[in-house]
């Protein structure tokens, strides 16, 4: 839906019980206020919402505020990039492309002198242009969140991260730091960690029968650490049906040909799919997820709307330090994340096209 | 100007974007959310990671802008 002038103009006289009238004047006011400031070379922020400058172009251009960015993400809220193939090992796995790379060490061992060492120029520059509006607890004062400097674009890149970009350079760096680590430690620890992994794969397979699997397919490694404690989350509560075996040998036959068509063996159990039954499967498998909600109910509900079209539904539980529980509704059990990708392809259109691969262990 | 306004006003378009509007105001420009599948993204070292999905607030600043 779009919200256009007027219907923002009702939306607010809702909001503020004003009259339509004052809203609209408000409203122009505040536009001339973001042009005003911005054409004074000057940035404008409205707490909590975003920040408005002219660009280098001339173009005014809208910065939003990492709080608003937070919250239209919160459905993703404690997903973390997972990995899906290792770094090369060798010498050269620190791509020289980031400088964070540089800084990192620093932190690192803790120079708390670092701004005393700095040229003041630079230390000057360091310091955000917008950092004393950020922390200012006066949530409200219009004159005050304008700032003296100009952020010019270019300094920013070289100097802060983009606070546009910050969500997606954090998680970045999450890896990233997680990636140094690791090496500087060492390759011993990666290939204990493989032979580990390896094993443990190997008796799981064992214990399944699905020894065939393990021919073609090296096992995932390592994933971001909280991505794990997410996908901790049980299973759902409602206990998965066991599998039914109609014969004896069906089973092995199933698994043997893993690639039989899912959409087609409806109530048959093979051990992954899309539809049918929930399999109990222990280990690493995939899951498409269509929805996350903060109400058990809702997510219940639809879980059993999902059920009651022949599709195999689970219910995560992720406890999120932010947004306390989130219960997030999964379509399907895959063994790799390409297997959930080609399936949730294949999703009817009348299903969330916002759906994302998750980890369940 | 009136600090209720701007908090207002900044309500109402948060709550409009979560709701997937798009916001468009003559004289300023348009506010949309736009969202951002799950991808996967290869590094330099050969690391493949998957991205998780996310949504990201696309301004657009009104044509005449650009004077």
């Amino acid at each position: 839906m779009k919200v256009d002038r007027n219907k923002l103009i009702e939306l607010l006289a809702r909001k503020t019980s004003m009259e339509p009238e004052d809203v609209e004047k408000h409203l122009s006011d505040l536009m001339e206020r973001i042009r005003e400031a911005a054409g004074r070379g000057k940035a404008l922020e409205i707490k909590g919402f975003g920040l408005f400058y002219f660009n280098r172009e001339g173009i005014l251009t809208f910065d939003p505020a990492e709080e608003l960015e937070t919250e239209i993400n919160f459905k993703y809220a404690g997903m973390d990039p997972v990995e899906v193939r290792k770094p090369r090992e060798s010498a050269d796995t620190i791509s020289d492309s980031e400088p964070e790379e540089e800084e990192d060490p620093e932190d690192i061992f803790g120079l708390e002198d670092e701004e005393s060492t700095l040229p003041p120029d630079k230390a000057d520059r360091d310091e955000k242009p917008m950092a004393t509006i950020f922390k200012e607890e006066s949530t409200f004062d219009l004159e005050s969140t304008e700032t003296e400097e100009e952020p010019e674009p270019e300094k920013k890149s070289s100097d802060e991260p983009d606070p546009k970009r910050s969500g997606r350079k954090s998680r970045k760096e999450k890896v990233e730091k997680g990636t140094l680590e690791k090496n500087s430690i060492s390759t011993i620890i990666t290939t204990i960690l493989v032979v580990i992994l390896v094993s443990v794969a190997l008796i799981l397979a064992w214990d399944n029968g699905l020894f065939d699997f393990l021919s073609d397919d090296e096992p995932y490694e390592v994933v971001a650490a909280q991505e794990e404690t997410e996908t901790e989350a049980q299973m759902p509560t409602e206990e998965p049906e066991p599998v039914e075996e109609e014969s004896d040998q069906t089973d092995q036959a199933e698994m043997e040909t893993p690639q039989s068509d899912e959409e087609a063996d409806t109530g048959n159990s093979s051990l992954y799919g899309l539809s049918g039954q929930l399999a109990e499967l222990e280990g690493r498998h995939y899951t498409i997820v269509l929805h996350s909600m903060r109400q058990q109910a809702n997510a219940e509900r639809e879980q059993q709307y999902l059920e009651d079209r022949g599709y195999r539904s689970l219910i995560l539980n992720v406890d999120h330090p932010e947004y306390g529980s989130m219960w997030r509704v999964g379509i399907g059990q895959f063994e790799t994340i390409q297997d959930a990708q080609e399936a949730a392809g294949d999703l009817p259109t009348d299903m969330p096209d916002n759906f994302f691969i998750g980890l369940i262990q | 100007m009136d600090k209720t306004f701007v908090k207002a006003f900044r309500d109402v378009v948060r709550e409009e974007l979560i709701k997937k509007n798009i916001i468009e105001i003559e004289g300023l420009g348009r506010f949309e959310n736009r969202h951002l599948k799950q991808r996967e993204e290869k590094r330099e070292n050969g690391q493949v990671l998957m991205m998780p999905p996310r949504d990201e607030i696309l301004f657009t600043p009104e044509k005449r802008e650009a004077s």
